[in-house]
C-alpha cells in the first residue's frame, strides 16, 4: 500500500507539473501574440501599489502588445511619481485626476484599478458599463452590496472583471493546487494560514497636511477598509477556497485593537475559523506586533501538508532515499549498537512534537508572487475577449467572506452567507 | 663516552623480512578478506539489498579487511611486547 501511494505521489507530481503548465494562461499568451492590435491600458490609482503594478507592466516583455495610454490619481504627488516612472520607460501617458474624465476622454480597452478599497466599486462599475475590462486590486469592495453590484455589472456588461489575487497566476501556486486537486496530499482535513507582521502599517503623512491622514492611511479606517481582513486575509482565504474548490458556509471571528491604540478603527489582531460544508476548517490569524512566523498557508491532508508560501511539501510517509549498500548498513548498525546510549528510564507518554523532517520543494522556477503573470494574463484575456469565470467568482466570494468575517467580529456571532449574495 | 661507527653498527642491525613472514601476513589478510566478503553476503541477505553489491561493494570489503588487519596487527604487537617483558623478567 505504501509503495502504491509513493508511485501515486510520483505520478501525480509529474502529471500535476505538466497540467499546471498546460493549464496556465501564461502559456496561452504566446498564441495571443498573433493579434497585432495593441491593448490600450490605463492605471487608476497610482499610489505605491498602483505604481508597482505599472512598473511590472512596463518592465514585462512576455506580451508587448499593449500601450499605457493614461494614468489617474486624485493625489498629486502619486500622479507625479507615476508620470516620472512612465518617463523612465520613455512613454508619456495622459494624466487625469478624475477617473470619469479618463474613461470618457481616453479610448482604453482595459484599466488597472489600485485605488483605496472603498473606491473600487463605483469606478469598476462605471468602467464595466462602458465596455472597459477591469483588473481591480483585491478585495473587491468595502461593502457586501457593492461587491454584488460589481459582479452584476460584470455579468450584465460582459466585460472582463479580474480581481487582483495574484496567487491565482503564480506557476508555483498553480502547480501546487493542481497537485492538491489530483489527490497528492490526500483528503484535506484542515487548513491553517497566518500573516504576522511587526509594523504599525502607517504611512508617513506630511507634517503640514495632517488632514491627509485618512486619505494616506485609509487601511486603518473602517470607512475605507476592513484592515487586516480585506488587505491581508483575503489573499489567503482565496487560496483556501481554491484548494477546497468550494466556499465556506460559516465564519466565527474575533479581533481587537490590542496594541496600536493610535486612533485607528480596524483591528490590529484577529483570528477566524471558517467552516466548509464537509466539515473542513480554515483557521486564520493575523497580527501586527510580531513577525516571527511571517506569512504562510498550510493545506493539511492525510497524505501530506503543503506549505504554500514557503513552497514546501511535508509528506506523512516521506519518500525514502535509495538505501545504502547492505555492508554499509551493517557497519552503521554495528556502530549504533556499540555507541548508542542505554535508556534506564523515561516517560511512558510524550506529546507529538513537530516532525524534524524538512520536506521537499513543491515547484522550481517561479520568480515573484504572480503579480507580473497576473498583469500579462489580463492583457491576454483582453485580446481573447474572455477570462476564466471561476477566477472572478474566487475574487467575489473571497471578498464576500472577508466582509462577513468583519460582521462576525462586530457581532461576536457565527455568520453565514445571506442568500442574496450567493451566485451560481 | 665515545660514540663511533662501531657503536652505531652494533645498534643498527640489518632487518630482513623473510618470505615466510610475508606469506604469513598475506594469509592473514586473505583470511580477513574472506571474512569481509562473507560479511558482505550476510548483509545483502539481511538487508535484502542487491546481489550486484557483491562486486559494487568490493571497495567496502577491502577497506573492512584492511581495518581488521590493522586492528589485529595492533593486538599482535601488544601481545609481542607483553611476551618480551614476561620473558625478560
Amino acid at each position: 500500500m505504501k509503495g502504491n501511494r509513493r508511485d501515486f505521489i510520483k505520478k501525480t507530481a509529474i502529471a500535476g507539473a505538466g497540467l499546471a503548465l498546460a493549464a496556465s494562461p501564461f502559456g496561452r499568451t504566446f498564441a495571443a501574440l498573433a493579434s497585432d492590435k495593441k491593448v490600450r491600458l490605463a492605471v487608476i490609482g497610482t499610489g505605491s501599489r498602483g505604481r508597482y503594478l505599472m512598473e511590472l507592466l512596463l518592465a514585462q516583455k512576455v506580451n508587448p502588445n499593449y500601450e499605457l495610454v493614461a494614468v489617474c490619481d486624485n493625489y498629486g504627488p502619486s500622479l507625479n511619481e507615476a508620470v516620472a516612472l512612465a518617463k523612465r520607460y520613455k512613454i508619456n501617458p495622459k494624466t487625469y485626476t478624475d477617473y470619469s474624465q479618463l474613461i470618457n476622454q481616453s479610448p482604453v480597452d482595459g484599466v488597472i484599478i489600485a485605488t483605496p478599497l472603498h473606491q473600487h466599486a463605483h469606478i469598476t462599475i462605471d468602467c464595466l458599463n462602458k465596455g472597459i475590462h477591469v483588473l481591480c486590486e483585491k478585495a473587491m469592495a468595502r461593502t457586501l452590496d457593492d461587491t454584488k453590484a460589481m459582479y452584476d455589472a460584470h455579468i450584465n456588461s460582459g466585460s472582463i472583471l479580474l480581481i487582483g489575487h495574484q496567487r491565482l497566476h503564480s506557476n508555483q501556486y498553480i502547480n501546487a493546487l493542481e497537485r492538491i486537486h489530483n489527490g497528492e496530499i490526500g483528503v484535506i482535513g484542515q487548513m491553517k494560514a497566518y500573516w504576522h507582521r511587526n509594523h504599525n502599517w502607517r504611512r508617513d503623512v506630511p507634517d503640514n497636511q495632517p488632514d491627509l491622514e485618512r486619505k494616506i492611511n485609509w487601511r486603518l479606517y473602517k470607512e475605507y477598509s476592513a484592515g487586516l481582513l480585506t488587505e491581508l486575509m483575503s489573499h489567503q482565504l482565496q487560496v483556501a477556497n481554491w484548494a477546497m474548490k468550494k466556499y465556506p458556509v460559516s465564519v466565527m471571528a474575533t479581533g481587537s485593537i490590542q496594541y496600536y491604540k493610535d486612533g485607528r478603527e480596524v483591528p490590529d489582531n484577529m483570528a477566524a475559523i471558517f467552516s466548509y460544508d464537509d466539515g473542513t476548517q480554515f483557521i486564520y490569524d493575523s497580527m501586527t506586533i510580531n513577525k516571527a512566523e511571517g506569512c504562510e498557508e498550510h493545506i493539511i491532508g492525510d497524505y501530506a501538508t503543503m506549505k504554500l508560501e514557503s513552497n514546501n511539501i511535508l509528506r506523512e510517509d516521506p519518500i525514502k532515499p535509495e538505501p545504502a549498500p547492505g555492508i554499509a548498513q551493517l557497519i552503521n548498525d554495528i556502530q549504533n549498537g556499540l555507541f548508542k546510549s542505554a535508556p534506564i528510564g523515561g516517560s511512558s507518554w510524550a506529546a507529538e512534537t513537530a516532525v524534524s523532517y524538512n520536506g521537499e520543494e513543491i515547484y522550481k522556477g517561479q520568480d515573484g508572487d504572480g503579480t507580473r503573470e497576473e498583469i500579462v494574463h489580463f492583457i491576454d484575456y483582453i485580446q481573447q475577449k474572455s477570462s476564466p469565470e471561476w477566477m472572478t467568482k474566487e475574487g467575489y466570494y473571497t471578498s464576500i467572506w472577508s466582509l462577513l468575517t468583519e460582521k462576525s467580529i462586530e457581532s461576536g456571532e457565527r455568520i453565514t452567507c445571506p442568500d442574496k449574495y450567493l451566485i451560481g | 663516552m665515545e660514540f663511533g661507527i662501531t657503536q652505531i653498527r652494533r645498534i643498527m642491525k640489518d632487518i630482513t623480512i623473510k618470505s615466510k613472514n610475508i606469506r604469513r601476513e598475506m594469509i592473514i589478510w586473505l583470511l580477513l578478506l574472506g571474512i569481509s566478503f562473507g560479511l558482505n553476503i550476510y548483509s545483502i541477505i539481511k538487508y535484502q539489498s542487491q546481489w550486484s553489491e557483491l562486486y559494487s561493494s568490493l571497495g567496502f570489503v577491502i577497506a573492512i579487511s584492511c581495518t581488521l588487519y590493522i586492528a589485529i596487527a595492533i593486538i599482535r604487537l601488544f601481545y609481542w611486547v607483553i611476551l618480551k617483558i614476561v620473558r625478560r623478567s
